[in-house]
């Protein structure tokens, strides 16, 4: 129903010490579409996005188990390098955090560490992901500027043009527009619907109604479970969980 | 905000509830007077014509204004989106009823025929079928729901034959015959209708869209199956 899968997911179980945080999620994220993420806090969704570029592996209290096929390949496998990894696998956060460098050295800095050393290609590189982005127009003539000095919405826009400067194929988003005011919120929107001509995206967020607007599949995590997964259209009309129909409905949460 | 949206919710679907049964009673008004026609009851029906549009028109304009101010999702977007039609449902009813009620009141038309029985035997039915759309509706019972749809074919049935008969009366010069297939048509419309009621409980409750099902096949003037007769001609 879904065309390619491009991350296939596998009785994933996540721990903290002992708290059971993702209990046996299986889930098929198809390429080249926009998969959203819904649940009350505390459900599990970031911890779940943070599975996939094997951010938890940070955590040490963590313990991951389960299997997360990318393009057929384990990413949790011993010979996984996990910089190559998160190099596919690119994550944009809640607030804005942009380093503070020049707006040309923000998005310059991902192609640099993994080994592009040409300025002319580096030039290259920093003007596609900032049109990419949609920022391009708005800082073209001062790239040198401190990217501390941009708007909030612009400074997201920037992280997304950092994360796309190393050629992800897919691009993570934790609640990327929560900080954000509604016209920021509606340019990274219509991004996002721009980016999965290239990239396989999947974004958590609270708001509903931003589910709705921009993704294709949305999946609904409760106390660590998915406990339903479908067609964007599906769910916020029909869900089949009674759980699902609280929820997006407000009747807890 | 909930509980707001909840009470806001709550009263449209009292205020439903509410024009639905007035709309029910005129449409019963309607059909008694074909036989007995009671001039009050006729006048008064008339006039609360415009009454029954404002309240159809205040149930919608109310809904619209949960659709952009809440952002409704799942079964609340189900309910308030039937409402938003289901109310226009209530309005055509009331529009079919006083139409068959101004040829009451006119008397142009035979009442010794035995099609006129006839119709008086659909318009029993199609009270009872709008009756038990109304309360499907209002109540969320699949189970009326699914039952008012299969009698739909009934009404059909009833009206193609009777449509049939009064057409080789007009045929026959016989003028009188004409006003009454209005009142067959406008009797199976009404039991349209309220399968389109009855359909909408049914999305409320399952999010099963069966009302385009339902409607298939419902443009033809001449609702008679006999297509030999008509090829005669």
């Amino acid at each position: 129903m879904m065309g390619q899968t491009k991350i296939d997911v596998r009785k994933l179980n996540v721990w903290y010490n002992t708290n059971h945080a993702i209990i046996d999620v299986d889930m098929e994220i198809p390429a080249n579409k926009v998969t959203a993420l819904i649940g009350p806090s505390g459900c599990g969704k970031s911890t779940y996005i943070r599975c996939l570029n094997r951010m938890n592996d940070v955590i040490e209290e963590a313990r991951v188990e389960g299997q997360i096929f990318m393009d057929g390949k384990d990413i949790n496998d011993r010979d996984t390098d996990v910089v190559q990894l998160r190099r596919r696998v690119g994550m944009v956060f809640q607030k804005p955090n942009p380093f503070p460098k020049s707006i040309h050295d923000n998005v310059a800095y991902g192609p640099q560490v993994h080994g592009e050393q040409d300025k002319g290609k580096l030039n290259e590189i920093v003007e596609s992901s900032l049109k990419s982005a949609a920022l391009w127009e708005e800082v073209k003539d001062r790239l040198d500027d401190s990217a501390m000095g941009l708007s909030g919405g612009q400074q997201q826009r920037l992280c997304i043009a950092r994360c796309l400067a190393v050629n992800p194929e897919v691009v993570l988003m934790d609640e990327p527009c929560s900080a954000l005011d509604p016209i920021a919120t509606g340019k990274i929107e219509d991004l996002i619907e721009k980016l999965k001509r290239e990239y396989t995206v999947v974004i958590v967020t609270h708001n509903m109604q931003q589910a709705a607007r921009v993704s294709d599949y949305t999946g609904y995590f409760y106390l660590g479970k998915m406990l339903e997964f479908g067609d964007t259209k599906q769910i916020f009309e029909n869900p089949r969980e009674e759980s699902t129909e609280n929820y997006i409905t407000g009747r807890f949460g | 905000m909930r509980e707001k949206f909840q009470k806001q919710l709550d009263q449209i679907r009292q205020d439903w509830y509410d024009v639905a049964l007035e709309v029910l009673g005129h449409c019963r008004t309607a059909g008694d007077s074909l036989s007995e026609p009671n001039k009050e009851e006729i006048e008064e029906l008339m006039e609360r014509d415009s009454e029954v549009l404002e309240k159809t028109r205040s149930i919608q304009k109310r809904c619209l204004e949960l659709l952009a101010l809440q952002q409704p999702m799942a079964v609340d977007l189900r309910q308030i989106s039937s409402y938003l039609r289901s109310s226009d449902d209530i309005e055509r009813i009331n529009r079919s009823s006083i139409h068959i009620a101004e040829v009451a009141k006119a008397r142009l038309y035979d009442r010794s025929i035995p099609e006129f029985c006839k119709i008086l035997e659909l318009c029993g039915k199609v009270v009872d079928q709008l009756q038990s759309a109304i309360e499907a509706f209002n109540f969320r019972d699949v189970e009326k729901a699914e039952m008012v749809m299969r009698r739909d074919s009934e009404i059909d049935g009833m009206h193609a034959e009777i449509f049939g008969s009064l057409l080789e009366r007009v045929k026959r010069d016989d003028a009188r015959a004409s006003l009454l297939m209005f009142v067959s048509r406008w009797m199976e419309r009404i039991g349209d209708r309220s399968v389109g009621l009855a359909s909408k409980a049914i999305y409320i409750v399952e999010g099963r869209d069966v009302e385009l099902e339902a409607e298939i096949g419902e443009f033809k003037v001449f609702p008679s199956n006999d297509s030999a007769r008509e090829e005669g001609q």
